[in-house]
């Protein structure tokens, strides 16, 4: 076999065969996460149902600014926003039963830079 | 009495290694004493630098007999006179002439590799195959010499995998004379990787491509992981049979790891197992070094461009995996940090290292490390199929 036909054949078929995994990856991770989505729909589901008959919300307390647009553009899921809210009650001291969350909002980096800097050090130290 | 004493004394200082000495055997001794150095000083990859470069000292010593060239130099082989008449050298480079440790090496990297990164974004397996064009492009150099016959011209290749033992293992079955020179170039320029990629990484991309901070990868499931290594396998080996061996043991290993349920076995294989292999491999490669073959005419100027051709593959990779990054950069519209491309010449985790701090250079803020692991370990799919396409169409 000529030098070129070994480099262009070794070429194509490396690239076919691994373009060929990636799509195989994809299309098995498709079907797990539909499984798996559909597994948890069938979980949620149930578990709304408790939570709307036992959950009173008592007093609101605000907890960031309003902006509900943002919220759903950037579509925030359900256990990030059950992950806020539980962070700030903790912080409270109180229950997520009393707190009602409008908005969640990113706001801008305000570590100073210089505990920033030392921050990334220190990872850089583990790698 | 006297005359009986100084005859002995005599006979034996003749039949010393010292009288039995030739210039040859010091030049391997001291080529051996300075890749100790590099290894134990530098810590160029020491693990293996350190039984290669004994193993090499060891066998260069006259008359020692743990390795004998002259068995494996005959065609063909006849096992029963290295069984009888081999030293210990000699019976543990079995394992290696039979193709035996790589693989088992193999199935410990599979226990010690998280393909998540991978599996969260399959198309970093592109960036792993892209890399693969330095194995490829070093062929073609290679071959163009003249110097090379197309079975040494792969072997020498294959280098630009970034992957010692799928170099160990082609050269084993393609070109066993050059197998000290190629796994000592493809270990050390492993070790190197910090010090030939940064500058060509910074030479193909801007400061703004390389400040692009790249979206978090999704979490993968347990189950994708378990079904991953089977996948691989299936697809993988009924494509290119001839990458078996590394490839299933590969995966094995990552089946190990991922499964959960043989944590006695995955931690063999990752710790005692690798580490056993390790050290026979190690110290067979250093001993195949010997003052022999560089007495053959030719093979001190083989061995130069070996190590010439093995940097040419290193950077050939990186550069093709970076221009491959840049150019999924401009395709996905900016979403792609063109750095982690370099990360596909293998070389776990070394290169994926090298994409993080490159990155983090330009952006401090930039946390490139995982989503440079994708490609870094594509990088070992992408030679070890590269090894076996080598195989069927050189071997």
């Amino acid at each position: 076999m000529s030098t070129f036909s070994v480099v262009l054949v070794g070429m194509v078929v490396v690239f076919a065969s691994l373009t060929l995994l990636s799509l195989c990856i994809k299309i098995y991770s498709a079907i797990v996460s539909k499984f798996s989505n559909r597994k948890n729909n069938s979980n949620n589901g149930q578990s709304n149902n408790v939570q709307k008959n036992d959950v009173q919300i008592k007093n609101v307390a605000e907890t960031t600014n309003v902006n509900s647009t943002s919220t759903t553009q950037h579509g925030l899921s359900p256990e990030l926003i059950a992950v806020i809210t539980a962070a700030i009650a903790a912080s409270m001291g109180g229950s997520s039963a009393d707190l009602k969350v409008k908005s969640i909002k990113r706001i801008g980096h305000t570590t100073p830079i210089w505990n920033v800097a030392g921050r990334n050090e220190y990872i850089l130290t583990r790698l | 009495m006297w005359q009986d004493f100084t005859n002995a004394i005599s006979s034996l200082i003749q039949e010393s290694g010292f009288a039995n000495m030739t210039p040859l055997h010091l030049v391997m001794i001291v080529i051996a004493c300075v890749f100790l150095y590099l290894a134990i000083v530098k810590k160029y990859e020491p693990l293996l630098l350190v039984p290669i470069s004994f193993g090499m000292l060891a066998a260069n010593l006259p008359l020692g007999g743990l390795m004998h060239p002259e068995l494996w130099d005959a065609s063909p082989l006849d096992f029963g006179a290295i069984l009888h008449e081999g030293g210990l050298f000699d019976l543990l480079y079995l394992g290696v002439k039979l193709g035996i440790y790589p693989p088992l090496i193999f199935l410990g990297i599979g226990v010690m590799t998280d393909f998540g990164p991978l599996i969260a974004n399959p198309k970093s397996l592109l960036l792993g195959a892209a890399a693969q064009f330095g194995i490829f492009g070093t062929y073609l150099g290679a071959m163009a010499l003249g110097k090379f016959t197309e079975k040494q011209a792969a072997s020498i290749a294959i280098i630009g995998g970034a992957d010692g033992p799928t170099a160990i293992w082609l050269t084993t079955k393609l070109a066993p004379e050059l197998l000290g020179p190629i796994a000592l170039a493809a270990y050390s320029y492993m070790a190197l990787v910090p010090v030939i990629q940064p500058p060509i990484m910074r030479a193909l991309t801007t400061k703004k491509e390389r400040q692009i901070v790249m979206e978090q990868l999704r979490p993968v499931s347990k189950t994708e992981k378990i079904l991953f290594p089977i996948v691989v396998t299936l697809l993988t080996v009924l494509l290119i049979p001839s990458a078996a061996p590394l490839i299933a043991m590969l995966m094995l290993g990552n089946l190990f790891r991922e499964s959960g349920v043989v944590g006695r076995l995955s931690e063999t294989a990752e710790n005692a197992l690798i580490n056993i292999v390790t050290i026979f491999l190690g110290l067979t490669v250093g001993a195949t070094a010997s003052a022999d073959k560089l007495s053959q005419p030719g093979f001190g100027i083989q061995a130069l461009l070996i190590i010439l051709l093995g940097l040419i593959a290193f950077s050939v990779g990186t550069a093709t995996g970076v221009l491959f990054g840049k150019l999924m950069c401009w395709l996905t519209g900016g979403k792609v940090n063109p750095l982690i491309g370099s990360a596909g010449v293998s070389a776990v985790p070394m290169a994926a290292r090298v994409s993080q701090k490159v990155g983090q250079e330009a952006n401090p803020q930039n946390f490139l490390l995982m989503h440079a692991m994708g490609p870094n370990v594509a990088g070992v799919i992408g030679s070890a199929i590269a090894a076996g396409v080598l195989l069927s169409m050189v071997g």
